[in-house]
């Protein structure tokens, strides 16, 4: 049974995985910069707390620094669970490619 | 250094934002959720610009501030939070069915406030609008005249273009001049439409005015072309009523009207009826007479309206008016010993702000009417909450038990509060609801009774956002405000009492009602009170000895279009007519009873210098006329039979017979009447004013307008061979009201006979009269209303109050009476309480009444005595109230069985 993912849940958790220091404002910049679309901070929150909340995602708290007015960031990271639902993802996308009928 | 620092502050997310963050934002989540807002705030500043991330910062805050991002324990989550928002909703409209006298009473007076209050506030709103809508209103003024002796809204027609040539910052002015200065009080109208229908109709809105009319103010037109629609002398404008009187739906352009039979204009144009609110009145246009410069140019007649530009300041202009008037006006100032003052009136002020002026065509609003009305509006309001305070108080003790049980079951102090907000905002929604229902049902009467032609809509009142600001403002007020209290009271119960379901009691709370509800006691005791002296003023004014019998007198108005035997068949009329016995007299004249007279011009003694010179009204009568109104002549003779001002060729040296009232002997310098008969005088008629007149006799005073002002002095000249212009405006019959249909008719009969062709227009001279009260008794009528409103509020929280706390001594009413206490004696001892407020209250109360009523007596020349009903009457009203109230609260707890009572725990 595959879990529920949505396309906007589907690339923040892809670019949690790819990134080394994944909070809510670097990976906006990071979805910004890789989608060309832009996106508000709070919806990206929404979506982090969404996937932590189907386990996909973990999180702990950081260290502050002087951009955030001194506030600490929440930094995220991809469970196994997260990466098994990935690779299932791209298996049954991959699969579902293959039986499109190709006409060369 | 310092440069610096302005540098780093002003690039920093604004402040309130950030600050509205950290008041919901729960704490857990703060430090993730600002850090991250402040890192893309720098991020987008270098990117986009600070506007734009000044803007994003805000929205994203907004876009933050939801459910899940609030602080647990804060009034935001528990209403926010869908499962105790149910809890709440539920037990709210439990509680709400649970007593539903109760809670009807306290939603139908909330509602029935707050539906008076905005009835009012959309009266005063629309009080406050008048000529708002012409373009640049804040620059129109009008300049009024102010003499020695008169204020006039009229001007010297060489005003108005003389300023605009001598000051630059005069833009325009208009210049309207009334049909009564060319024609007549009253004009006939008339069409033919060229196949022997000839209607006919009279008109008394009827203006000259300068072409550029419709440059200056802004009347929507139906037809025709506002700019040139006055550019002929032969041009005529005409409303949307007129039209359809004449025309039906045809489009009248280029149809031919006519003045009296004579005047032929063209139909130029036709304009919506002139809105409510606008102080200038007029159904009927012509641009005529004001092109000619001779003829009119002696009479300050004019109403003078001027547009200044946007950069000038009025004041300046008016410090240079008196240089400006001795130039253009010196010589007749000194001629005239009159020192003559123009005064600029922004024409917004007109309505409610204007000093009473002279020759003022409408009548105006007052200002004081206006803030007093919007003062009754509050104090409804007010009265409204305050039952709401104390209905919601008493009641809530009885959910002692409710409130006891979340305690334990962990409920915070701060959650009760909210949950007993959220109960008053949904009491405060439904009596908002409620109120647009009254509204709508009641507004048409309302503005039927305030006098008022105004055709109001809700969708109208929706399109304006005050309308929502007040809402919102009323609506948060009530709930916030009046749901307070209650709220921390009840909140504040002990857990292990409260679950006793033992009564809560503290004596500041008692205190605090009772100073409340004797603060409601007060509002109602003036209101009252209020009441009772307008309507008795009204009713003094008009029942007032006038001097002369105004029941039994008939007006006829004289034909308007007449031929050269006009007096002859004026003379065969009243013949005719005094042969029926049930006609007594009558008497044609120029003037009558019941109106501001016209001609006003200057008398002095003769041989005294101008300086002398005293303002007197003239009317021109019959030697009938004294016989007819039943007037006494304290000094000297009547007017002979022959006797005729136009006998006189020479005015100068042959003193004509005139005669004075007592008023303009007084204002002469006489002693008394005896000393002024067979004096000389001189006086004014025309152009001239050293026409030379004998007193041959004094007329006693009498009521010439209604109470509110003072006597006028009156000059009367003898006419005998009457024309329409003088003496021959109006015939008064003085006749027997017993069979008065048949006397009508036969008085219609000789008219038509006499004058044949002409409309037989009539009216009673005590109606007529007694038309100058309708503001008062529209005043008076509107004042009771209120009252009664808020009368009725405070009973409603009388009632409940009452009602309330007999049930909390049900044990104490079982127990007295089982000790023996009689039902009447146990009413006697709950009433004392509230005997005791009603007392400290018309204390209160009565004092203020006092003076306001003084006040307000001030206005009026002739006033009631303030008298002793109205220091009674409302405490008898409001102890009668009360003490039935209690009393049946006593019989109703009283009369049952008290084991029944006293059995409960």
């Amino acid at each position: 049974m595959m879990p529920n993912l949505g396309q906007l849940e589907e690339s923040v958790l892809l670019l949690v995985m790819i990134m080394d220091e994944a909070y809510g404002v670097s990976i906006a910049q990071a979805y910004e910069e890789k989608t060309g679309n832009t996106i508000s901070i709070p919806a990206i929150h929404t979506v982090l707390k969404r996937l932590e909340k189907k386990g996909m995602l973990r999180s702990q708290m950081g260290e502050a620094t002087a951009e955030r007015g001194g506030r600490r960031k929440r930094l995220f990271e991809a469970t196994p669970y997260g990466y098994q639902v990935i690779s299932q993802l791209r298996e049954n996308r991959l699969k579902l490619w293959s039986l499109i009928p190709k006409f060369n | 250094m310092a440069e610096k620092r302005d540098n780093k502050s002003s690039v920093a997310p604004p402040k309130w934002a950030n600050r509205f963050l950290e008041w919901y934002c729960a704490a857990e989540l703060l430090d993730e959720v600002q850090g991250d807002l402040h890192e893309a705030f720098y991020f987008r500043v270098k990117r986009y610009g600070l506007q734009k991330a000044k803007w994003l910062f805000v929205k994203e805050v907004l876009l933050f501030c939801r459910p899940s991002s609030f602080k647990k324990n804060t009034s935001l989550h528990y209403v926010t939070n869908p499962d105790m928002f149910q809890n709440y909703l539920k037990i709210a409209f439990r509680n709400l069915l649970k007593s539903k006298v109760f809670s009807a009473i306290n939603v139908f007076g909330l509602a029935l406030g707050l539906a008076a209050c905005f009835l009012i506030m959309q009266y005063v709103l629309f009080e406050l609008s008048y000529d708002q809508f012409h373009e640049g209103s804040d620059r129109i003024y009008r300049v009024s005249l102010e003499g020695n002796r008169t204020h006039s809204a009229a001007n010297h027609p060489l005003v108005g273009p003389a300023l605009k040539e001598d000051f630059p910052e005069v833009e325009a002015y208009i210049r309207m001049v009334h049909q009564s200065i060319i024609f007549g009080e009253n004009v006939a109208i008339s069409y033919d439409d060229g196949q022997g229908n000839v209607k006919m109709f009279n008109e008394d809105r009827l203006y000259d005015v300068d072409s550029s009319f419709f440059s200056m103010f802004n009347f929507p037109f139906l037809y025709g072309d506002p700019e040139n629609a006055l550019s002929e002398a032969s041009s005529i404008v005409i409303s949307e009523t007129i039209s359809n009187k004449f025309f039906g739906s045809e489009n009248p352009l280029g149809k031919r009207l006519l003045i009296f039979g004579r005047f032929p204009f063209t139909v130029s144009g036709v304009f919506k009826d002139v809105p409510e609110n606008s102080h200038i009145k007029f159904n009927v246009l012509i641009a005529t007479w004001m092109r000619h410069r001779e003829g009119m140019q002696a009479w300050p007649e004019f109403y003078t309206y001027i547009k200044l530009d946007s950069l000038a300041d009025p004041e300046q202009l008016a410090a240079k008016f008196p240089d400006f008037m001795q130039k253009y006006l010196g010589d007749r100032m000194r001629e005239m010993n009159n020192i003559e003052r123009l005064h600029l009136q922004p024409i917004t002020d007109i309505h409610l702000r204007s000093p009473k002026l002279t020759k003022e065509r409408e009548a105006h609003g007052n200002e004081q009417t206006v803030y007093f009305l919007t003062l009754i509006a509050v104090l409804i309001l007010v009265i409204a909450w305050i039952n709401y305070i104390n209905l919601s108080t008493s009641k809530s003790i009885e959910r002692a038990q409710e409130i006891g049980l979340r305690k334990v079951a962990g409920a915070s102090r701060r959650q009760l509060i909210t949950q007993f907000l959220f109960e008053s905002a949904i009491v405060n929604f439904i009596a908002i609801v409620l109120s647009f229902i009254i509204i709508i049902v009641s507004a048409p009467h309302f503005y039927q009774l305030a006098g008022k032609n105004i055709e109001i809509s809700i969708v109208d009142l929706m399109s304006k956002p005050q309308f929502w600001l007040t809402l919102a403002g009323v609506f948060l007020f009530g709930s916030c405000c009046a749901g307070l209290y209650p709220a921390l009271i009840l909140s504040s119960f002990r857990v292990t009492t409260a679950l006793k379901g033992k009564f809560f009691r503290s004596s500041s709370g008692i205190v605090l009602r009772k100073t409340l509800v004797s603060f409601q006691f007060v509002i109602s005791v003036a209101l009252i009170a209020g009441t009772i002296m307008v309507l008795r003023q009204v009713s003094f004014m008009q029942n007032q000895e006038l001097g002369y019998e105004k029941d039994q007198l008939l007006v006829i108005k004289t034909p308007l279009v007449v031929d050269s035997l006009f007096h002859q068949r004026l003379k065969t009329f009243k013949i005719e007519s005094t042969r029926n016995p049930n006609i007594y007299h009558v008497a044609p004249s120029n003037e009558i009873p019941g109106k501001l007279i016209s001609q006003v011009n200057f008398i002095r003694n003769k041989g005294e210098g101008t300086e002398a010179n005293t303002g007197v009204f003239h009317f021109h009568i019959g030697s009938d006329f004294m016989s007819t109104y039943g007037l006494t002549i304290i000094a000297g003779r009547n007017f002979k039979e022959n006797e005729d001002l136009s006998a006189f060729d020479d005015l100068t040296t042959q003193p004509v017979p005139v005669m004075l009232n007592e008023k303009a002997v007084t204002s002469l310098g006489y002693r008394n009447a005896e000393a002024a008969t067979n004096q000389l005088i001189n006086f004014g008629l025309g152009a001239r004013d050293d026409w030379v007149g004998e007193i041959v006799g004094i007329v006693s005073n009498y009521h010439q307008r209604f109470l509110k002002e003072e006597y006028d002095p009156i000059l009367y000249f003898p006419v005998k061979n009457p024309t329409p212009h003088l003496s021959g405006q109006y015939v008064t019959v003085n006749l027997n009201t017993n069979q008065l249909t048949e006397t009508i008719a036969f008085i219609e009969e000789q008219y038509a006979e006499v004058f044949p062709g002409n409309a037989f227009e009539y009216f009673f001279l005590d109606d007529y009269f007694d038309h100058q009260y309708a503001a008062d008794q529209q005043f008076g009528r509107v004042f009771g209303l209120f009252s009664a409103l808020a009368l009725i509020v405070a009973c409603l929280g009388l009632f409940g109050l009452s009602t309330f706390m007999i049930s909390q001594r049900v044990k104490e009413i079982a127990v007295r009476k089982v000790l023996g206490a009689t039902i009447s004696s146990m009413a006697v001892l709950f009433s004392k309480d509230f005997v005791r407020l009603i007392l400290l209250a018309n204390l209160i109360a009565l004092p203020l009444v006092y003076l306001g009523v003084q006040r307000w007596l001030s206005n009026f020349a002739f006033q009631v005595h303030i008298g002793w009903l109205i220091f009674v009457v409302p405490a008898a009203i409001l102890l009668v109230i009360s003490l039935s109230t209690v009393s049946f609260q006593t019989l109703k707890t009283g009369s049952g069985n008290p084991i029944d009572h006293l059995r409960q725990e």
